[in-house]
């Protein structure tokens, strides 16, 4: 007979999966757009990747050292902050501007509001906001893929009437275009976006209501709906930002609303707004109305 | 002599005077049917009633002796209670016996905060929120987990079950069911 008989309280089976096994399975999503970015940007890619990555992890663990809190550094949550920072940046940026933004990110995003798990906002996304309007100059810098020649985006040529040469639907679909980092290739986004729904992590309720939502409206606004959906960061930001389970409403009902709302957003601020790309605005927007989506949506209890 | 060997729950055999029983052959209700003609509450004898609980007080030991088991648990996996000592009477809800071996336990020290995936929300079979019922009751505030319904929820223990984070979901419940009952 075994004397210490363990005593815990039930259940007592749990699944495998854990927090730090969501966050892997978005890092491993995430190989795609990293490699589609090193291979059309080469080395200014990987600098910037691995710059937002290590500043987002150093100051994650500063601030849970200073504020004597437990270091929660192997759930991989500063990784993917860091990785998603780095994605919605131009290739051209200066390390030092990453670094600033990778630590705004993490500190004024997430830690300060006590953590994963408690922070209102998409941390990679405050981060790029900050930095897009501190240095707006530096965040406009967008160069085209391979010979890194200052090129506009196809929303920047198409906001302001440029006389660029417009690229078409396929360079924009495989990412040859100019635009930051994880925004560019739409090919590799969708195969990271496949990883994640075959493994369950993300529900297709955001996205679809996201991207449709942006095609009727373009529709309306008498807008190719095509290329709303292929240019800037809709896809990128549908599949992997708004579908942060943190900062979004947690029903179906809540999540489709979430979407319907990021969409109309996202055509407002692009055919109608001053910026050429509203999609990171869209989603900080409408991460402020997730408590209350929550409170109207409450599920029915059965019997209730 | 009782000698058991032990394979699987369920398929266990006694070794008494000699004769090789399976477990379920002798102690189940049919099985008493078929072996005496008589149905389990017709018997009144108290010594043959004495004589099946010493079998299987017996089987229970030698089979904890033998697997050398980590974790004895009355009822079942998701909502059975883990017994510290084994000197306990088996009652009208206890379903079954579980044993668990150190290798086959689910081993989480510590729990985290919530990530909102709503794993929990699907699984529940009573449609309740159990994430926030977790949140509220961790942070004592008992009349904001009032409006999510507590009292509805049955513990199946499946919230629990399914949470990434590894949050004691269900003890949550039950803490703020009792702080309810209280006002």
């Amino acid at each position: 007979m075994n004397e210490n008989i363990i005593v815990t309280i039930s259940p007592h089976i749990k699944s495998r999966n854990t927090v730090q096994k969501v966050m892997l399975d978005v890092i491993i999503a995430c190989i795609p757009i990293v490699i589609a970015s090193t291979y059309f940007y080469s080395t200014d890619a990987i600098k910037l990747i691995f710059t937002c990555v290590i500043f987002s992890c150093l100051s994650e663990f500063a601030f849970q050292k200073i504020t004597k809190r437990k270091t929660t550094i192997n759930d991989l949550s500063a990784v993917v902050t860091g990785l998603l920072l780095a994605f919605c940046l131009p290739p051209k940026l200066p390390l030092w501007i990453a670094a600033i933004g990778a630590t705004f990110s993490i500190t004024f995003g997430k830690q300060i509001f006590g953590g994963l798990g408690y922070n209102p906002f998409n941390p990679a996304l405050i981060g790029r906001a900050f930095l897009q309007v501190s240095w707006p100059k530096e965040m406009g810098l967008w160069v085209s893929p391979f010979d890194g020649l200052t090129s506009a985006t196809p929303l920047t040529i198409s906001k302001l009437n440029l006389s660029d040469k417009m690229p078409d639907f396929f360079d924009m679909f495989l990412g040859n275009i100019s635009g930051s980092l994880g925004e560019i290739s739409k090919f590799s986004i969708l195969l990271g976006a496949l990883y994640l729904l075959l493994r369950n992590q993300i529900k297709l309720y955001i996205p679809l209501s996201y991207i449709l939502s942006v095609t009727i409206l373009a529709f309306i606004f008498n807008s190719d709906p095509l290329f709303h959906v292929l240019t800037g960061g809709l896809l990128l930001g549908a599949f992997f930002m708004a579908t942060d389970p943190v900062t979004t409403p947690i029903t179906k009902t809540g999540k489709i609303i979430f979407g319907i709302g990021c969409g109309s957003l996202t055509i407002l601020i692009r055919i109608k707004g001053g910026f050429p790309e509203g999609v990171c605005y869209s989603i900080l927007i409408m991460n402020m109305f997730t408590p209350l989506i929550d409170k109207i949506t409450k599920i029915k209890r059965f019997g209730g | 002599k009782i000698n058991t060997f032990g394979s699987e729950p369920g398929h266990s055999f006694l070794l008494m005077n000699n004769f090789l029983f399976e477990v379920e052959e002798l102690l189940g209700g049919e099985s008493i049917r078929k072996i005496f003609g008589k149905k389990p509450e017709e018997i009144k004898n108290k010594k043959f009633w004495n004589y099946y609980h010493q079998i299987l007080s017996i089987f229970l030991i030698n089979v904890s002796i033998f697997w050398s088991v980590d974790k004895i648990i009355l009822g079942g996996p998701m909502m059975g209670i883990a017994q510290g000592v084994l000197d306990v009477p088996v009652i009208k809800g206890t379903s079954g016996i579980l044993v668990q071996e150190l290798k086959n336990l689910s081993h989480f020290s510590d729990y985290g905060p919530c990530i909102h995936c709503g794993r929990c929300i699907d699984v529940c079979p009573m449609n309740l929120m159990p994430n926030f019922l977790s949140y509220y009751s961790e942070h004592m505030l008992w009349e904001k987990c009032k409006e999510y319904f507590p009292n509805d929820c049955i513990e199946c223990g499946c919230c629990a079950y399914e949470c990434p984070a590894k949050r004691p979901i269900v003890q949550q419940i039950k803490l703020a069911k009792f702080n309810l009952s209280k006002q």
